[in-house]
Parts: structure tokens; C-alpha cells; sequence
């Protein structure tokens, strides 16, 4: 807790002959950091991936594509497959699953291409089945020329009269516009052609075909119907092939992962004629634990050492971290590597934000009704997810419904309304004078604070300021460890001491200034205050006076604590009010429009009342709890290995 | 419109006046501040997303960028606080 695993520095030096068994051994483990090998200025070279490499990627490449036609998505399966038998008959499934694939791929783009090529001719088509004219009686004329298509107006016949007499027109209005089939003598062509331009005629390609439009387009529709039910077919035939192999894909394609992962695993190591060497992190807690097993399985072949480590590493970020949290704390590593994660001699602050996380979220939040929703959701999640980020979220989520929830009783809230004294929801419901209405009205233990109340928000202002002290200066003091450690005793004291005394020094003035202590302690605080700012000074340099007003600014940021909460309280408030005094009342259409408020304000409200604290607590930690002791940067511990999920090896 | 001339108006008029100014003054309070916050994080926010569509892990960075100007609206909501509660 509180720092990073410790971790050390090793070599694993060998004879090449075994470097394949030396990779599954480690795989094995999966508990070895392995740094990739850096070739300059280097007597040794990069090691060769292993044989497996190319057939096995070329085969994962094909599973993926077939999982993508298949549209997969990760399920877990009833039961762990066997790596034996899969590797197996792997290469029989998949010519199967290859063959059957591209017959359905390539019957799916001929229909997809008859279709669209129905569709295509029917739009071209279409305008003419109002003609009495055969599709063939368009096309095939010596001496006369046929124009088919748009034009804008139906006085165009005029405009042709004016040429010749000697055409054929046929004209009818068609989706606004007006559709043309013009027969003319080609003598006229080029005065035609310029009256159908003034025209704005566009012209149709009407299709090669023969026969009555309107029967064509009739019989088109019958084929693309038909065309339709075989390519829904050709859907269940997916849908049945994708319920035979999923398990199989699935599992196949962990079993390829893992064998291309293995096989490329040299290409991070050093490698000489005969030998290679691995340069690698193992944490301490693991360590005896390699050393054992490679001895066990080399008898001594391979050689594993510990290096030390120097004091230059120890201080960059080139260690990489792996969390040290109990259980409970690790879905807090998700907000941590949003940041950014810990390098190896800071502090690594999960435990402390899985206490104040949770904690401002309930105390802007503070709802029982809200907070049992999110709990509903929270669980949900943890059930349906079983690992990654969402699944950390949902954990987060269910800690801070449980904030939210304990904090809805202190403030007795459920959905925005209260349950007890003056704006007690049972009371407006039952009426004043009935029993239940009094006894809620008239209990006073709860709320404890009631954030309706104009007495009780400046304390929840003040406390959640105060909140605000507590937690800067648990940061400053963070950060007097991290600079102690880092660059010394004197600049923590410098750097961020002083801001404590600073803070001590206004503390004193202000409690003297109140009259809790004598006059004179103003003189004192403000002395202390001064040398809290010399020593700033002298630390960080007269750049510091500009961050002074920071000191005030942080400090009322958490104001948010109550105002947040405050603000989503006065929604809930201000929808009950309008709909209960101003729409009921007046009765008949009102009372449903009065629900439809209700209903559409709360909703909104439940929907900022969710996603705004979330936020703002992140907030408060990102911005004025971090920025005073932490820096981040650290890489990740990534072990050399995979958990299996969908497969077992005997 | 009630048509009040100080010279007229009863000490409860004046009061509801005064009442009705302080409302006044802290929802200005609040809305400016809104505003000013408002336009200031919008620039910072584009530039913030912008940044995360080239490099995610930016995320936490510009978050925080993003907030820093929500500090003036916390002051327009505190100031309104206390002048209406206290």
C-alpha cells in the first residue's frame, strides 16, 4: 500500500538450444517484466523469431477475419477447451470454416449486386411505364432521333411546334417533374438539342431490355423479393455457422495468440551465435520463485542473476510499477492510471482516494434513492463484467453508492425529496393534519443536516471548505515525503513546509480576529504567516507570490462539496414546487402536463445528480489534491505471459 | 406592476424590495460568473479534445486544464450563497 511492488533488475543468460523452452517456462510464470533489447553500439544482435511465428500469425489473421464476418464477440464458454485436441484439428475447422465462409461471402455480394442492379433499372424505368410504348420501341432507328429524360416545364411541346411539326411527344408529370419521350426527324437535331437545353432537360439511359415497362418492373420487384427472402436465408445460414464455431474461434484464437506472442518473444531479446540474454524486472515477492523454477527446470543451464540497481534508476521512470493495493483498493487504480501511473519512489496515493473519492461523492450526492440506483447499477456491472476497466468502474460505482447512500440518511433525501420536518414529502402527501403527515414533520433526529435549510448551508459551505484544508494539506504533506526522499530534507521544508505554516500562520489570525484567542494573536499568526512565505520564497522564488491567491482559490473550490449537492437539491425543489402550487391547482389538463414535469425534471436531475459529482470529486483529486505532491509518469509492469481463459493444456 | 414610492412604502414593502435586489444581485452573480466560465473553458475544452484524439492518455491532463476556469463560477455560487443566507 502506499508504494509501488518492489521490484528487481535481472539477467537470464543461456545457451540458445534451450531459448524456446526457457520462453515457455517464463510465459509460464507470468510474473517477468522483459525489456526490449536496445541494439546500438551492441556486440549482440536481436534474436529471430521462432519457426511458429509466421503460420500461426497468418492463421490468426484469417480466424479474425472470419470472427469479424461472423460479427463474434468475446462470451465465455460452457466449457475450457483442450489445447491438444484444438491444435488437432485446428487446421481441418478452419479450410472448413474457409470454404464455407467464402461460398456464403461471394452468394452474398451476387445478391447484393442483383439488387442494387434492380433497384438501378426500376429508378430508370419507372418514369416511362406511364407511356404506352414497348422499352425496345425507344432504340434502333435510322432517321429518327429519340431524347428521354426530365425537363422542368410541360411547354416544350410550344418550343417544338415552333421546329417542326413532325414529331412525336409524350409527355406526363412525374415526382414534380415532367418526363419526356420526344421522337423527332434527325434533320432537326441540333435545334432540338437547343430547346431541350433552354429546357433543362436531363437526359434517362433507358435500359437495354424488351417488353412492356410496367410487366418488367413488375417481374424486377417479384426478383428482388426473392432475392430478399434468399439473402435473409443466407443470414440464418451465418447465424447457424457463427453458433457452431464461436467456441472454436474463440478458443483458437487465444491458442494462436499465444503461440505468435511466444514465437516473437526473441525478437526482445539479445542474442549472440550461442547464446542470448534476457534483460528483464522481477518483483521481489516473485523472485525465489523464478530462481527456483529455472533451476528446477535447467538444473543449472540457465544462468539467472540479480542486478543492483543504481541510484540514477531509482530516480527516472524507467522502473516499471506494478500496484501494491489490497483488493479492495485496485478499482482506484483505474482513476490512478487516468492520470498517469506512480513512478517507483513516490507515493502511490489508491488508498488514499479510495477513502476520499467515494467520500465527496456522497457528500455532494447524498441521496438514498440515487444512491440504491447506482448501487442496483454498480451490482449489475460487477455481475455482467468480469474484468477490465468497466468492471473497476462498476466496483467504484457500488463504493460510492454506499457513500451516497449513508450521507442520503444524514441529509434525509430520497430522489431530491425530503422525508422529514418542514418539506417533508409524506407530509405534503398525506396532508399536515394527518398522523403519518405529523410524525414526519415533527420528527427532528434526522436530517442531521438539511440542505433546505438557510441555517444549515453556510455549516455545510464551512465544513466542506474545511474538508478542503484537511485534504491540501494531507497533499502538502505527501509531498513533503516525496521531496524529502527525492531532493532532500531542505527543499521539502522550503517547498512544502511552507505552505503549511503559511496556511498555520492565516489560521491563527483568523481564530484570534474571531476572538477565541486573545488580540494578539493576530500579531503572532500574521508572523507565522510571514515566515511561512519567506520560506516559500527562498524555496521556490519570488514566481511563488504568484501562486499565493492559489492557497484561497483551492480551499473554496471545495465549496463545490456542498454546492454541487445544493444545486441538484434546488432543481428536485424548484420541479416540486412548480408542478404542486402552480400546475395541480388549477386542475384538468394541467395535472398531466404538471406529470410530464415531474417526470421530465427528475429525470434530468437524476442524470446531472449521477454524472456531475463523478466528476467533480475526480476533480478535486486531479486538480488540488495531486498537483501537490504527485508527478506520475511511471511505466507499466507488463508481464511476459497470459492467463488462459477459453483453453487448458493437459 | 405595484407602483411603490419610497416616501409610501410601508418598512414590509421596502423590505420585500431589498429582498428582491439581493436575489437579483446573487443570480447575477451566479449567471456571470456562468458565462465567464463558460467562455473560458470552451476554448480550452476544444483544444483539450483535440489533443486527446491525438494521444489519449491525455485525458487526466486535459481534464484538468479544462476545470481550472470553474473556479470563477464557484465564486459567483459562493458569493450568491451568502447573500442570500446570510
Amino acid at each position: 500500500m502506499l508504494a509501488a511492488k518492489k521490484v528487481s533488475k535481472a539477467i537470464i543468460v543461456g545457451n540458445k538450444t534451450l531459448l524456446d523452452s526457457v520462453v515457455d517456462v517464463l510465459y509460464q510464470l507470468n510474473c517477468v517484466h522483459i525489456e526490449d533489447f536496445d541494439k546500438e553500439d551492441s556486440f549482440f544482435s536481436i534474436g529471430r523469431p521462432g519457426k511458429a511465428a509466421t503460420e500461426a500469425s497468418n492463421k490468426l489473421v484469417k480466424l479474425r477475419s472470419f470472427s469479424n464476418f461472423l460479427g463474434l464477440k468475446p462470451h465465455n464458454p460452457d466449457t475450457m477447451v483442450n489445447q491438444d485436441s484444438l491444435l488437432h484439428e485446428m487446421d481441418d475447422k478452419l479450410d472448413e470454416l474457409d470454404s464455407a465462409i467464402s461460398r456464403l461471402t461471394d452468394k452474398r455480394n451476387y445478391l447484393d449486386n442483383e439488387l442494387k442492379a434492380i433497384e438501378s433499372k426500376v429508378v430508370e424505368l419507372e418514369p416511362f411505364s406511364q407511356f404506352p410504348l414497348d422499352v425496345d420501341m425507344y432504340k434502333g432507328y435510322n432517321s429518327i432521333s429519340v431524347h428521354t429524360g426530365f425537363v422542368r416545364s410541360n411547354e416544350i411541346e410550344t418550343d417544338i411546334r415552333s421546329i417542326t411539326t413532325d414529331y412525336e411527344l409524350f409527355i406526363s408529370s412525374y415526382n414534380k417533374m415532367q418526363v419526356i419521350a420526344l421522337f423527332t426527324s434527325k434533320e432537326y437535331e441540333e435545334q432540338i438539342a437547343e430547346v431541350l437545353d433552354k429546357n433543362g432537360f436531363s437526359e434517362i439511359h433507358i435500359p437495354e431490355l424488351t417488353g412492356n415497362p410496367q410487366q418488367l418492373i413488375s417481374g424486377m420487384i417479384n426478383r428482388k423479393q426473392d432475392a430478399q427472402i434468399e439473402l435473409a436465408s443466407l443470414e440464418s445460414e451465418i447465424d447457424i455457422l457463427q453458433k457452431k464455431y464461436k467456441d472454436f474461434v474463440q478458443a483458437s484464437d487465444e491458442v494462436l495468440s499465444i503461440t505468435t506472442q511466444k514465437a516473437e518473444a526473441p525478437l526482445k531479446f539479445a542474442t549472440s551465435d550461442n547464446t542470448f540474454i534476457i534483460d528483464c524486472w522481477i518483483s521481489d515477492d516473485e523472485f525465489e520463485k523464478v530462481v527456483s523454477t529455472i533451476e528446477h527446470e535447467f538444473n543449472g543451464r540457465i544462468f539467472i542473476s540479480k542486478l543492483d540497481l543504481e541510484e540514477e534508476e531509482i530516480e527516472s521512470e524507467s522502473i516499471p510499477i506494478e500496484y501494491n493495493n489490497p483488493n479492495p483498493v485496485k478499482p482506484l487504480e483505474t482513476i490512478m492510471d487516468l492520470y498517469s501511473r506512480p513512478t517507483y519512489k513516490e507515493i502511490d496515493p489508491s488508498a488514499i482516494i479510495f477513502i476520499t473519492f467515494p467520500l465527496f461523492y456522497g457528500i455532494m450526492l447524498g441521496d438514498i434513492g440515487y444512491g440504491l440506483v447506482l448501487l442496483t447499477l454498480g451490482m449489475v456491472g460487477i455481475a455482467k463484467i468480469k474484468e477490465g476497466e468497466l468492471r473497476s468502474l462498476s466496483t467504484l460505482l457500488v463504493y460510492c453508492s454506499i457513500s451516497t447512500i449513508i450521507f442520503g440518511i444524514l441529509y434525509a433525501e430520497i430522489f431530491g425529496f425530503h422525508i422529514f420536518g418542514h418539506h417533508s414529502i409524506v407530509t405534503s402527501l398525506m396532508g399536515e393534519n394527518s398522523v403519518l403527515g405529523m410524525a414526519f414533520h415533527n420528527f427532528s433526529l434526522l436530517p442531521i443536516l438539511d440542505r433546505l435549510d438557510p441555517d444549515d448551508i453556510p455549516i455545510l459551505l464551512i465544513a466542506s471548505a474545511l474538508i478542503g484544508v484537511v485534504h491540501l494539506n494531507l497533499g502538502f504533506l505527501l509531498g513533503f515525503r516525496n521531496m524529502a526522499i527525492s531532493h532532500g530534507m531542505k527543499e521539502a521544508v522550503l517547498e512544502k513546509m511552507s505552505w503549511i505554516v503559511l496556511q498555520l500562520g492565516i489560521a491563527i489570525v483568523i481564530i484570534a480576529y474571531i476572538g477565541f484567542i486573545p488580540q494578539a494573536g493576530q500579531i503572532i499568526g500574521a508572523a507565522v504567516a510571514v515566515l511561512g512565505l519567506v520560506m516559500l520564497i527562498a524555496g521556490e522564488g519570488m514566481g511563488a507570490i504568484l501562486e499565493l491567491p492559489s492557497i484561497l482559490s483551492n480551499t473554496l473550490s471545495y465549496t463545490r462539496l456542498a454546492a454541487v449537492g445544493l444545486s441538484s437539491v434546488g432543481i428536485a425543489f424548484a420541479v416540486n414546487e412548480i408542478v404542486t402550487t402552480m400546475l395541480f391547482p388549477k386542475g384538468g389538463v394541467f395535472i398531466i402536463i404538471g406529470i410530464l414535469v415531474l417526470i421530465i425534471g427528475h429525470t434530468v436531475n437524476t442524470v446531472l445528480g449521477v454524472v456531475a459529482p463523478g466528476l467533480h470529486a475526480l476533480r478535486l483529486q486531479y486538480v488540488e489534491f495531486f498537483t501537490k505532491f504527485y508527478e506520475g509518469g511511471g511505466r507499466k509492469f507488463n508481464p511476459f505471459g497470459y492467463i488462459r481463459k477459453y483453453t487448458e493444456v493437459k | 406592476m405595484v407602483d411603490i414610492s419610497i416616501a409610501d412604502a410601508t418598512v414590509e414593502q421596502i423590505i420585500a424590495n431589498q429582498k428582491g435586489l439581493v436575489a437579483i444581485g446573487a443570480g447575477l452573480a451566479v449567471g456571470l460568473s456562468g458565462i465567464a466560465s463558460g467562455i473560458a473553458e470552451k476554448d480550452i475544452g476544444a483544444a483539450a479534445v483535440g489533443a486527446m484524439a491525438e494521444r489519449e492518455e491525455l485525458f487526466a491532463k486535459g481534464l484538468i486544464l479544462t476545470v481550472i476556469p470553474e473556479t470563477i463560477v464557484i465564486f459567483g455560487l459562493v458569493i450568491a450563497i451568502l447573500l442570500i443566507f446570510m
